[in-house]
């Protein structure tokens, strides 16, 4: 037993899916960071970001991961529209905090509902699935598949890039700013709008970039979002709102938690598992376990 | 006789000491002012008092009986109501409901609708919000939103009134009517007050005593002519702002 | 003075009995008279009112924006799938409402410390979980689906309904003009201030909470006999609590119109998209919620005192 906790094999299944966890997590964090937007429709952003992988490949027969780039650009795009529509004007009226949060999470169920169905109407519920990298390579005693190295890998790289990005250059410095403190951003000179519309494009596109490396190794389906919206608000409340570092720790957390909880019970366990977590999370600290950003 | 005694009353926050070891008396009947820089501890004692606060140390006895482990709603309805420095109203609601409310909540034994309807009336009289009784409070002026705060407290039915910068923000004249109401009010009312104010010349012109808090520690008590002279006061307080000595008679 | 009185009184209290009643029996003689189809239709619209209205009674006058009632519906139903053998409807009805109202209490005291967006997130957590730990225990007893043989028909279970409906919609109303329904309306306007001001907070939210559950749980029951058949998937949905709250949004959760007028708007939609697909429906029911809460916050009650005035 205590073999196959240890196991190279599930380290490298919890690693593959604590950089997914940490990918959407970090772009959850930086919309909800820089805006006090709680976008409740991140987990769908995901799911087209699958569904232009799976499109990309079925009709071009080219991997996928040539098309990450483009299918960042998608999910971005779709979040800078949503943003011009239905937002900016949200954001300019100087409403409490609270209570765009309240709103924000009113819109974005909209919008999941409306992007789920869209989606649905257009591709049909039906599960879709490619082959793709799906040689396995064995490594000492861990067995692998190349979507799955190559999902680890990318997800690292763009996670590192993202920090680098944020800690190293004055518009990533101008970001944190932002999220650590609203108005003095806003004093000592942050075009907040700018800035804004930025986070927007990193948070969307990194939710479908995770979206489309993990349509290498799962289903894609028109609802199959939501798991992963609820993981990334586990991920983000466990490190703290708007604490990137603290997110990205947690985001591999929640992933050795949930592989060794669905090996040592059962995967139907999974979800009353990350639901437990994320409601215990709440109860005791709503302002994450890991560190408070605000405040 | 003492109405309210705050006894060694300390409040830390993570690391930083907001109030240490501070003691206070204030006599029925009396007006008492409370001053300090911003940051002495003037608002953290106020919230302690009223119950939106623990302390971390100390006792608070009001009326003789301990009220420091109590809840807001209970301290409220023992006797104590206090208005907050950036003004709270039930902005949705009209002010005749702001009123209503507090009354329907904060007195202790219930009142038929028609005392209510009187009880009200002679209120926003009292407060000088006569016209107003219809207007959703978030369409007030900020001077009639700080008299309707007042004007709230009151109808809780309270002994003492714990009144937080309810004069800052307001215009010369603006303030002098505050004054002459705040007075008129306790004499109608028979209440204690203790008044935290920036405007100098209002907290001499209306206390009897004056109390100073200076980085979270009492450094003076005394009538309003002991505290202008208390060279204490003028180093640490005035020293700090000298706008504030503008305000000095 | 007095005829002031009196017409308020009028305005308050008699009339809106009357237009409940009025209703009440228009729907219930309307679904008699019209047939098979219609009953079905005035079925669901009383199930709807009956339950936006029980989810304002704390949604609406709180401000807390609850996701979780899906489970209070479930729990309802839960009991009268599992004891429809047993016991007696006229005991499980009542049981199933007891029973939600009571899960309810006990939940509330740890979750309603939390405000704000985080209560709402943390409602739909914990309506998920309760979801997934009963599928589990369903699993475990070997029970994946349950029938219920012999249940009322449609023209008893549209009686009940409607009646559920009508004392929701009263409860709604009779609770916001009480002075518990004012405390509540103070938590909702500042919390602090209402506490400072000796509105118990923490026993209003939860006595509110609590009341809110007990018709969802009733609901409910009645439901698992229309159905005759119990899913715990389909009946702990997330979809009833979110289509609960935007029709309380589309509608308007300030009084006890906006919960009949949204359970209208929404039956309606779905009478004229029939045939058409259940995701066109969707699709227009998430872009109504996006303009509502965009152009107009208060819902369609709130429109129609805006045009009045």
């Amino acid at each position: 037993m205590l073999d196959t906790l240890l196991s190279g094999q599930l380290l490298f299944a919890a690693a593959v899916l604590g950089a997914l966890y940490a990918l959407i997590g970090l772009g959850l964090n930086l919309v909800y960071g820089t805006m006090r937007l709680l976008n409740i429709a991140h987990g769908d952003f995901l799911m087209l970001g699958a569904y232009g992988a799976f499109w990309w490949f079925t009709l071009t027969g080219i991997s996928p991961l040539i098309a990450l780039p483009l299918i960042a650009a998608g999910g971005a795009g779709i979040g800078l529209a949503l943003y011009a529509l239905v937002f900016r004007k949200q954001l300019a009226t100087g409403l409490a905090p609270a209570v765009i949060e309240a709103r924000s999470l009113l819109l974005f169920f909209g919008v999941s509902v409306v992007i789920q169905n869209v989606t649905a109407l257009l591709f049909s519920a039906t599960p879709r699935a490619y082959r793709h990298l799906d040689t396995v390579y064995q490594i000492g005693q861990t067995a692998m598949t190349g979507n799955r190295i190559a999902s680890l890998l990318v997800a690292l790289a763009i996670l590192g890039g993202v920090l680098v990005f944020l800690n190293r250059t004055l518009f990533g410095l101008e970001i944190k700013a932002l999220i650590q403190h609203r108005e003095a951003a806003r004093i000592v000179g942050i075009n907040v709008s700018r800035v804004q519309i930025v986070a927007i494009a990193l948070g969307f596109g990194s939710a479908a970039i995770a979206g489309g490396l993990l349509s290498m190794t799962e289903q894609v389906t028109p609802f199959m979002g939501f798991r992963f919206t609820i993981a990334a608000f586990v991920v983000i409340i466990m490190g703290g709102l708007g604490n990137i570092l603290g997110g990205i720790v947690a985001g591999f957390l929640l992933a050795v938690i949930e592989i060794y909880a669905v090996t040592l019970f059962s995967a139907e366990a999974r979800s009353i598992l990350i639901y437990g977590a994320f409601v215990a999370i709440l109860l005791i600290s709503p302002q994450g376990l890991l560190g408070r950003a605000r405040r | 006789m003492t109405l309210l005694k705050v006894d060694k009353l300390s409040k830390i926050f993570g690391g930083l000491t907001a109030l240490d070891a501070v003691s206070l008396s204030i006599e029925d009947g009396e007006i008492h002012g409370l001053m300090g820089a911003n940051g002495a501890g003037k608002t953290t004692l106020f919230s302690i008092i009223a119950g939106n606060q623990r302390p971390s140390s100390g006792t608070v006895h009001f009326a003789g009986a301990r009220i420091d482990r109590l809840r807001p709603d209970q301290i409220c309805r023992k006797g104590i109501a206090r208005t907050f420095q950036i003004v709270r109203p039930f902005a949705g609601l009209t002010v005749r409901d702001n009123v209503e409310t507090a009354m329907l909540f904060g007195q202790t034994e219930a009142l038929s609708p028609r005392e209510r309807d009187r009880l009200i009336g002679s209120i926003l009289g009292e407060c000088g919000l006569d016209g107003l009784a219809d207007r959703v409070a978030s369409s007030l002026t900020l001077s009639a939103r700080k008299r309707l705060e007042v004007a709230r407290a009151l109808a809780t039915g309270p002994r003492l009134l714990l009144l937080d910068e309810v004069m800052a923000g307001l215009t010369p004249t603006e303030v002098t009517d505050m004054i002459a109401a705040l007075k008129r009010v306790k004499d109608n009312h028979g209440l204690t007050i203790l008044i935290i104010e920036h405007v100098m010349s209002a907290l001499n012109q209306m206390s009897d005593r004056i109390t100073v808090l200076h980085r979270g520690q009492l450094i003076a008590e005394g009538t309003p002519e002991d505290i202008a002279r208390n060279p204490q006061v003028a180093e640490a307080y005035f020293g700090v702002d000298d706008s504030e000595l503008e305000g000095r008679p | 003075m007095a005829t002031d009185r009196n017409r308020q009184a009028m305005r308050r209290i008699l009339l809106p009995l009357l237009l409940t009643l009025a209703g009440a029996a228009l729907l219930y003689g309307g679904g008699l008279r019209a047939g098979p189809y219609w009953q079905v239709v005035a079925l669901t619209l009383a199930m709807w009112i009956a339950l936006i209205q029980s989810w304002s009674i704390f949604s609406g006058l709180t401000g807390y924006v609850s996701l979780g009632h899906a489970v209070a519906y479930g729990l309802g139903a839960y009991l009268m799938a599992t004891q429809f053998r047993d016991y007696p409807v006229w005991v499980l009805i009542p049981a199933g409402g007891a029973l939600a109202g009571l899960f309810a209490l006990i939940v509330a005291i740890p979750v309603l410390r939390i405000r704000g967006p985080y209560f709402v997130i943390l409602t739909f957590g914990l309506a998920e979980l309760v979801k997934f730990a009963l599928l589990r225990l369903e699993t475990a007893l070997g029970a994946s689906s349950r029938l219920l043989f012999g249940a009322p028909g449609t023209t008893t279970l549209l009686a009940w309904m409607v009646a559920l409906a009508a004392a929701a919609t009263l409860l709604r109303h009779f609770v916001g003009l009480s002075r518990f329904g004012r405390g509540l309306i103070a938590i909702r306007e500042d919390e602090t201030a209402a506490e400072t001001l000796g509105v118990p907070v923490t026993r209003f939210k939860v006595l509110a909470f609590a009341l809110s559950a007990v018709i969802p749980g009733m609901v409910g029951a009645v439901m698992a006999l229309r159905s005759t058949y119990f899913e715990v998937l389909q009946v702990f949905s997330p979809t009833i609590s979110f289509t609960i709250v935007t029709m309380a949004i589309i509608g308007g959760s300030g009084d006890a119109r906006g919960p009949v007028l949204g359970a209208l708007f929404l039956v309606g939609l779905s009478e004229l998209l029939r045939g058409a697909s259940p995701q066109l429906y969707l699709i227009l029911l998430g872009l109504c919620l996006i303009a509502f809460v965009l152009f107009a916050p208060n819902g369609l009650s709130g429109l129609l005192d805006r045009r009045r005035k």
